[in-house]
């Protein structure tokens, strides 16, 4: 009888919520934020997942050994939090690091968690056989051993400034006890990777394939309560109708919305917006060789002078102005501001329209009386550029840069793709040039992987075949370097990088996200704007109805 | 009838077969394959995707994969879904049911709305209402389904606040509430998509009520009716309506097919969880296996649309049955 009043009290205040009333409690946590997610996710099961959103649920439901704070800077252990170790030491040969378990942890099906379970997370990750592209992030890690019962040890292959973070932000730790008996090849299909059981401070709750994503609060967690009572991802595909949705107050956050859809939000009184540092690169990517004859260089692209020149005719801040009016910022270099040694003392290649024709006319490039394009030996300065079809910046980048290029008389082709079969085009190199995106570590060692002569090869990310071996060689150096020869050696990387310009180096996209009013959003991080989801709160006096419908749960 | 039945399951085997065929074809003569479409992520390397390659069996030849993937669909399997990681029958079992729920409303919504429509079009032939009604129609007509869902969201939804703006049910009070209420709350979500893809049926369906009518309107037998001294309205109900009407349910199995393309920008629109919005990102990340199943399932569903209005046209015609 109870239990029935309870739940008809209960419809009666969530009808309210159509009102949008405010109520009157008092409780110091509470509260139920719903995030706009722009797909469903791809799996729970943190080894394969890569959808943001699914990230985001595991961020919250399991836990790493320590957390990067809001920083993010990945050298050394400063700028760590204790998360599932509540302490750590060092070998005296920095090659191993001994990681104490706190003794309150629990899983959220009861056992504690051990480091047992530490050693059988590695195990997973570092299998192949488990899919995805993770275990290529552990390769310092040459194996995990448990020392006593609150103690994991973390064997590295080679000392490095960012070993700590090497060893601790990929992994989130699993229950051994709840897979045991399940082959690693088995795991991404199995049911429980569907029903995450974690340790983190939140718990999954439900997973409605194509509609929702629900945590709850795990109340009795050992570092804490979070301040909300339940977060739910609502699978809203079509941008508009996730800004749409914010606006009508249906969901409270909508994440990464465009620049022109950020605007709309201004003089709405219960919206505002939540800012997050970028960590991506966008650049104008140049293939130095030419697609017809790999083994040639390309006519156009493939002689420094001439991207130098190409670089110069472009002015890259009212080319970005005109796309993202003043929300993205100018590349600096090859990585971006928030990757923290990337020096922004570095001499980017500024515009300057009359050097760049005297660099073309130098280089041989020269324009005939009555042509419009320039052309050495017969061959026209044009090439074409690789553009996504489902992205409106980047097509309406590319005309801009159309526009830029013609009175340098460089002829420009835009080629719309779609996003697989362009990212085909790049791996199988056939192309000219193209609009690329990485999502990058905050490390400055991601430069081997773009620009290495290794990975220039065939089975490398280096789509453009730059190949510099006295680049490859400073990589080395300043990888194993720390401290101000670090910098200082990084900053001669960047430097070569900006001076061969195998890319134009473009922009640091805007990352805003739309938030009601009433959540104080804390902790964002350039990785992750739910980093801080767990100390996210919504003070009493501004809670709505659905703020109160607290841990409940429908009898089934 | 149950021959036409057994020789109708027939052509559909075949339909089905040749359909998913030339599909399972052109998704691996277009440029990129599900590996492709993975993140902008600079560790997947050209080993990591040569694993996932050999993993999800890309790396074998087109010859054996087709066999493999007639073979295991003879089986009842219908694969593993690349994107979701789940067996694509389990989210089609999710999610075709949420797409007929919408697209049978629609339906019954647009021909009803259609067949008043024309009705009163014809009742009133050549007046200012058939004129505007006949304008507004062939606006509608026009408008693409993806332009009407927004302008829809954006009026009752934001603007007005009246209906939800998205989902199948509301995600906070749908658990709570009882048997009644989610009944209710899945009714005012399905309001807007159901109603969007409506409107645009129904201003064609329209237009051929109308035509209809005109039609019968100048047989012998409406004039004998007038003749014999039958009000203008029993004539048009009993005797213009009922004959009219026969062309219509024809309809039912050309608009089936319609519906269900429409449904696929709709459900974008209103994150309806349906199977439109499965196939759209399955297209995207070039999920073989559900944009297979899609197109399999899409092409009975045009099969059995297209078997009910033969069957409609039987009940409803004497004719056709006796011959």
């Amino acid at each position: 009888m109870t239990c029935t009043r309870s739940l008809a009290l209960f419809v009666i205040a969530a009808g309210a919520a159509c009102a949008g009333d405010r109520g009157t409690d008092t409780a110091a946590t509470g509260g139920t934020v719903i995030i706009a997610a722009s797909a469903d996710a791809d799996a729970l099961f943190p080894p394969i997942a890569t959808s943001q959103d699914a990230l985001a649920v595991i961020d919250m439901v399991y836990d790493r050994l320590a957390d990067p704070d809001s920083i993010f800077n990945p050298i050394g252990t400063a700028d760590f939090t204790h998360a599932l170790a509540d302490g750590w030491s060092w070998s005296p040969d920095s090659l191993s690091l001994a990681f104490h378990i706190d003794p309150r942890a629990r899983w959220h099906d009861g056992p504690r968690v051990t480091p047992s379970d530490v050693r059988f997370s590695y195990a997973v990750y570092a299998d192949t056989a488990i899919g995805g592209s993770v275990s290529e992030a552990l390769t310092n890690i040459d194996s995990v051993t448990v020392r006593d019962s609150a103690t994991a040890v973390v064997w590295l292959k080679r000392k490095s400034p960012h070993a700590f973070y090497d060893a601790t932000y990929q992994l989130r730790i699993m229950p051994e006890h709840v897979w045991r008996g399940t082959p690693h090849a088995e795991m991404a299909r199995s049911p429980l990777a569907r029903t995450p059981i974690g340790s983190g401070r939140f718990r999954f709750r439900r997973w409605e394939a194509g509609s929702l994503i629900e945590i709850v609060a795990d109340t009795l967690n050992y570092r804490g309560r979070p301040s909300l009572d339940r977060v739910t991802w609502s699978i809203t595909s079509d941008p508009a109708a996730r800004l749409a949705r914010l606006l009508a107050g249906e969901v409270d956050l909508s994440p990464y919305l465009r620049a022109e859809q950020a605007a709309q939000l201004s003089g709405k009184p219960t919206l505002t917006t939540l800012r997050q540092r970028p960590i991506q690169v966008n650049y104008l990517l140049f293939n130095l060789r030419d697609p017809a004859h790999p083994t040639k260089p390309h006519p156009v692209l493939g002689d420094r002078a001439t991207r130098v020149a190409i670089t110069m005719a472009v002015d890259n801040s009212a080319l970005i102005r005109s796309v993202f009016n003043s929300a993205a910022m100018p590349m600096l270099g090859p990585l971006p501001r928030s990757v923290m040694r990337a020096d922004t003392g570095v001499r980017p290649i500024g515009f300057d329209h009359a050097k760049a024709i005297a660099a073309l006319d130098a280089a041989g490039w020269r324009l005939a009386p009555g042509d419009s394009v320039r052309r050495k030996g017969g061959v026209p300065l044009h090439f074409s550029v690789l553009v996504p079809s489902s992205s409106s910046s980047r097509r309406q980048l590319a005309v801009v840069l159309q526009g830029m290029l013609k009175p340098s008389a460089i002829q420009l082709v835009i080629d719309e793709l779609d996003p697989s079969a362009m990212a085909a085009r790049l791996r199988a190199k056939k192309f000219d040039a193209g609009f690329v995106i990485w999502n990058v570590d905050p490390l400055p060692i991601t430069l081997r992987q773009l620009w290495s002569s290794k990975s220039a090869g065939t089975d490398g990310t280096n789509y453009g075949s730059y190949v510099n071996a006295s680049l490859d060689a400073a990589i080395d150096s300043a990888d194993t370097s720390a401290g101000p020869r670090g910098s200082e050696r990084w900053r001669g990387v960047y430097q070569t990088l900006i001076d061969d310009a195998p890319a134009l180096y473009l922009f640091e996209p805007p990352v805003i996200h739309g938030i009601h009013r009433r959540i104080h959003a804390v902790g964002t991080r350039p990785d992750a704007y739910w980093a801080g989801l767990a100390n996210w709160s919504i003070p009493p006096a501004e809670r709505i109805a659905r703020d109160r419908v607290g841990l409940r749960t429908a009898a089934r | 009838m149950l021959a036409l039945i057994a020789r109708r399951l027939l052509q559909t085997l075949t339909i089905v077969a040749v359909v998913c065929t030339a599909t399972f074809a052109l998704l691996h003569a277009a440029p990129g394959d599900p590996v492709d479409a993975m993140t902008a992520d600079p560790r997947m390397t050209a080993a990591v995707r040569a694993h996932e390659r050999a993993r999800l069996g890309l790396d074998q030849p087109l010859a054996v994969q087709y066999v493999r993937y007639v073979a295991a669909t003879a089986r009842g399997d219908l694969g593993w879904s690349l994107t979701s990681n789940r067996p694509v029958a389990e989210a089609f079992a999710e999610t075709v049911p949420r797409t007929l729920l919408l697209m049978g409303v629609a339906l019954i919504l647009s021909f009803a709305i259609g067949i008043a429509l024309g009705v009163a079009q014809a009742m009133r032939r050549h007046s200012w209402f058939d004129r505007v009604a006949g304008l507004v129609s062939t606006i509608c007509w026009s408008i693409p389904e993806f332009w009407l869902a927004l302008m829809v969201l954006l009026l009752f939804s934001v603007e007005l606040g009246v209906l939800p703006s998205g989902g199948m049910r509301d995600i906070t009070t749908y658990e709570f509430a009882s048997p009644l209420g989610r009944v209710w709350d899945v009714a005012r979500h399905l309001l807007l998509p159901a109603s969007t893809l409506a409107i645009l049926s129904a201003a064609g369906i329209a237009r051929f009520q109308r035509g209809a009518m005109m039609d019968v309107m100048r047989e012998d037998y409406v004039r004998t009716a007038r003749a014999k001294g039958l009000d203008e309205r029993s004539v048009m109900l009993r005797h213009v309506l009922r004959n009219a009407l026969l062309p219509i349910v024809t309809l039912v199995g050309l608009y089936f097919p319609a519906l269900l393309g429409g449904s696929v920008f709709v459900e974008r629109i209103f994150s309806w969880p349906g199977m439109g919005e499965l196939t759209l990102r399955a297209i995207g990340s070039r999920d073989y296996p559900v944009v297979l199943a899609s197109v399999m399932i899409g092409t009975v569903l045009v099969c059995a649309g297209s078997l009910l209005a033969d069957l409609l046209m039987r009940w409803v015609n004497p004719r056709l049955r006796s011959a």
